[in-house]
């Protein structure tokens, strides 16, 4: 049996009546935590230039952050773009990239044409990433040391098998609608670090929805678009490079998202921080909520992740994002670290300059958690407190995300585009998103609220 | 060092009118208006009928073949892109291994119509792109072409992305960041070669070719090194050329158009056999098929793989098949676009005909010459030769009366004669054309009949 309809088989098989709670529950999180991106990236220089200035038209469907409506392929391409514009969505292990970005925007944009409900679309996803992490299973590491950006490279296989999911196709359709990907993968690493990296990800969301549509179409494609000599194994990884045998185990035993997950980012600065700023922010909630008789600070985290770059004073927005004394500080001083945090006018807060002034630095044992981090604090009286992170909240299935953090993250992302009480009602939306009749009254909610 | 995407994006911004010699001016001319012909007729191919049922957005200024509704320019680059690949009639070039036109020309046609410009400006414009495509594969072959890539597509999102940001004037920075973007949505494998999503490479390409340039000019970054970068498009793509310089060398002096230039595919069908039809064709002022008694077809062993089919299946088959494409042109003295319907394919006087080829392969240095001998009736032989490298190019072109007769052809798919005579007498007078939304116009059907047909068949 060819590659591509041994891999749809498994698609079919999958049956969300079995999906574990706890992984509708993260996939619900992930979906809400994706929209927030999005409505944070929505009027970035980036997401303002996919918009070309009125090329599209109107549509059925919203361009979040904005009051526009365009076409479902359109919606898809510059919600994508807007929602990997400031790389605050969440991140996958298994896949190397950035998972929800590229299967949420084609999906929202299609369930708005279907009038799809909310358990139907909390299980497309739920597919859409066992399905482009079993994918990469087969690829990865090798994928992304060729060159290859696989947030969008294989991020479309999960976007074609989402929206496949709506659109009830059956196996051989699925099977074409991958290998049409095949043909539609794309994204070089030389790209990092412009503004076409977030484009990837506008490209690959807009392609996996289209290859999807066309198979429902039936429109054809190789049957063996992978196994090919000048299928997608040879020609994207090359010879001795991939295992689809790796593809096609393990399905839902158990599901990605529960093992070994997904990350939440909580913080809009650098990963590697971010168990210390949980520890300062429970020393704030705890012992410390006034910082001004604090006298010395350490921080300890692991070895591997004390970088030269993370030693940045905060003179910046830019460095500020990189810098572990400003973020603490924050932390300890606010019991928050925000976006407005990194905005140029923030940077010289007297008491957070003084409390970064007082942070000490010191490495844990080569044994620690990796993600690790420890914070210990003394007053002017001599008492001394501390708080110890394994692992950043929200880091995966060990380290579940604790809502009120996700709902502190998603009304800092909205803010930016939503009304403050519009943004509260569109997360409750969100967290209850399976009973929803209809995903269209998600979108007139935020549609509703935008400022 | 110097970056090879800047200097490219350098000279394809700064090519001009004045740069175009009378003949590139001619060759380009022919080659949009052959690639325009072949969309025309196309637009009725399961392919395009898909497409566009899926594809549009909302409605704009860009016109979009075989309908009376214009879309905005990224839907119609699209949608008229897979209508000209979609009969493989649309030309071809050597170095690039590929169709050099197809993904430049709908993407130019749309935005065109979008800034309503001259046909000089479309002039220039796919000239930069032709030469900016062909020049990378110069460069990028053959380890980008052996690696499985379609280069139609994969040079030709890049070829696209530099005609529109020509047409857009955008400067050299731009031009760059311009070919950045598109290399970053090159993709498509031939491992999908004989299925439909084939023809959908080529709507690819149109489409991010142009979104490229419109995202370059409305301010997007991206690496201005892309194409030699370690994680870049030649790397990613193939291996990293030594000198890539090179590749540009005689820029706006020795047109890649011209030589070896393009390929104008005269016949419907596998170029492969092109040289046997038109020995064929010369062969039916000669003598009547009842006349024949054995028909032996010479091509180059390396080039019979796929093209002996004694009993093609169906149209799609014949236009493989050396045994039904010959004895077609024994009897017509030509093939057409309307030798492919099941009549035609399994007539009987025809297939009795094909029953007497016998393929001969030869080992000639000429990979593209081919003879065809005929043993008659009466004991007399006689003979005809030609040499067709994928068609017909700079150095055997066809006549003004063989070309009018394929656009025609083609174009009556969508257009009444009348029509479709003004708009290919327009079309080969491109520069002289003020306007490309008045252009356009002359290529929307008449009547409503098509668009019915379209939403007959989508349902």
């Amino acid at each position: 049996m060819s590659f591509s309809l041994e891999f749809a088989k498994q698609i079919v098989a999958l049956d969300p009546a079995t999906f574990d709670p706890a992984a509708k529950r993260w996939a619900i999180n992930a979906i809400a935590d994706m929209i927030g991106c999005t409505l944070l990236g929505a009027r970035t220089e980036t997401a303002e230039a996919t918009f070309l200035s009125g090329t599209y038209g109107q549509g059925d469907c919203l361009v979040l952050g904005r009051k526009d409506r365009l076409g479902r392929l359109d919606a898809a391409f510059i919600n994508g773009t807007a929602g990997h514009a400031l790389d605050y969505d969440d991140t996958s292990k298994s896949l190397s990239g950035h998972p929800t970005v590229i299967i949420v925007p084609g999906l929202l944009a299609l369930a708005e044409t279907l009038g799809s409900s909310g358990k139907d679309f909390v299980d497309a996803y739920v597919v859409g990433v066992e399905a482009a992490t079993r994918f990469a299973r087969g690829v990865n590491f090798e994928h992304y040391e060729k060159g290859w950006h696989p947030t969008a490279t294989l991020g479309i296989f999960g976007a074609a098998v989402s929206a496949g999911y709506l659109l009830k196709l059956n196996a051989q359709q699925y099977a074409h609608a991958v290998a049409m990907c095949a043909s539609l993968a794309s994204g070089v690493k030389a790209n990092f670090g412009t503004s076409t990296k977030p484009l990837h990800a506008g490209i690959a969301a807009r392609n996996g929805l289209f290859a999807a549509l066309m198979a429902a179409k039936g429109v054809n494609a190789s049957p063996v678009a992978f196994e090919h000599p000048q299928g997608f194994w040879e020609v994207f990884n090359g010879a001795g490079n991939y295992h689809p045998e790796r593809v096609l185990k393990d399905w839902a035993a158990p599901l990605d998202l529960l093992a070994p997950g997904i990350s939440i980012k909580k913080y809009p600065c650098v990963y590697s921080v971010h168990a210390a700023i949980d520890a300062a922010i429970a020393l704030h909630n705890s012992e410390v909520p006034d910082s001004t008789e604090v006298t010395d600070i350490l921080v300890r985290m692991h070895p591997r992740r004390m970088l030269p770059h993370v030693m940045n004073p905060a003179t910046s927005a830019l460095n500020a994002k990189f810098s572990l004394s400003y973020a603490v500080a924050r932390g300890l001083v606010n019991g928050a670290v925000r976006l407005d945090h990194f905005e140029d006018a923030a940077l010289y807060d007297p008491e957070v300059t003084r409390i970064m002034s007082l942070i000490r630095l010191q490495p844990l044992d080569e044994s620690a958690s990796d993600y690790g981090g420890e914070v210990h604090v003394t007053f002017a009286d001599g008492r001394t407190v501390s708080n110890a992170v394994d692992a950043p909240l929200g880091r995966g299935p060990e380290t579940p995300l604790p809502q009120q953090m996700l709902a502190a993250k998603f009304l800092d992302c909205a803010a930016t585009t939503l009304t403050e009480a519009g943004a509260a009602q569109v997360f409750e939306m969100l967290m209850q998103l399976d009973q929803l009749d209809s995903v269209t009254e998600l979108t007139a909610a935020i549609e509703a609220a935008t400022r | 060092m110097s970056s090879f995407t800047l200097s490219l994006a350098g000279l394809a911004a700064g090519l001009s009118f004045r740069d175009l010699s009378p003949a590139a001016i001619a060759w380009a001319s022919r080659a949009f208006a052959d690639t325009l012909g072949c969309a025309l007729a196309g637009v009725g191919e399961a392919a395009v009928i898909k497409l566009a049922a899926v594809v549009p957005g909302s409605a704009g200024p860009a016109m979009v073949f075989g309908q009376t509704r214009r879309m905005h320019a990224l839907d119609a680059a699209q949608i008229n892109g897979v209508s000209a690949h979609a009969l493989d009639f649309d030309d071809c070039n050597l170095e690039m291994d590929g169709h050099p036109s197809v993904s430049i020309v709908p993407a130019l046609l749309a935005l065109g119509d979008q800034l309503d410009c001259s046909g000089a400006d479309l002039l220039v414009a796919y000239v930069a792109g032709l030469e900016a495509e062909i020049r990378l594969a110069r460069v990028a072959n053959p380890a980008h072409l052996d690696r499985g890539w379609h280069p139609t597509v994969t040079f030709g999102v890049i070829g696209a992305a530099v005609a529109c940001g020509r047409l857009l004037r955008l400067d050299a920075a731009q031009m760059a960041t311009a070919i950045g973007i598109a290399a970053s949505s090159a993709s498509g494998l031939r491992a999908n070669s004989g299925t439909m999503t084939k023809p959908f490479h080529a709507g690819q390409a149109n489409r991010n070719g142009l979104q490229a340039a419109l995202l370059a000019q409305a301010g997007m970054t991206a690496n201005s090194g892309v194409l030699e970068h370690r994680f870049g498009f030649m790397a990613c793509f193939g291996t990293l050329a030594e000198n890539p310089e090179s590749g540009l060398a005689g820029w706006a002096q020795d047109f890649a158009l011209l030589s070896p230039g393009l390929a104008i595919k005269q016949y419907p069908c596998c170029a492969f056999v092109h040289c046997a039809i038109d020995a064929c064709a010369e062969l039916n002022t000669q003598v009547k098929a009842y006349d024949i008694a054995e028909i032996r077809v010479g091509l180059h062993r390396k080039r019979l793989k796929n093209i002996d089919r004694p009993s093609p299946k169906d149209g799609l088959d014949a236009k493989f098949s050396t045994q039904y494409l010959t004895a077609r042109a024994l009897i017509d003295g030509t093939v057409t676009l309307q030798d492919f319907s099941d009549a035609r394919v399994f007539d009987p006087a025809c297939v009795a005909l094909s029953k007497l080829v016998r393929i001969a392969p030869h080992d000639d240095a000429d990979l593209s010459f081919g003879t065809v001998t005929l043993l008659l009736q009466d004991g007399r032989t006689i003979d005809a030769q030609a040499s067709v490298a994928m068609g017909r190019g700079p150095a055997n072109p066809m006549t003004e009366a063989q070309f009018a007769a394929k656009f025609l052809n083609c174009a009556a798919a969508s257009l009444p004669e009348y029509r479709a005579a003004a708009l290919l007498a327009a079309l080969l007078d491109l520069s002289a054309q003020g306007s490309v939304r008045r252009l356009t116009a002359m290529m929307q059907p008449v009547s409503d009949l098509i668009a019915a047909q379209h939403a007959a068949l989508t349902e």
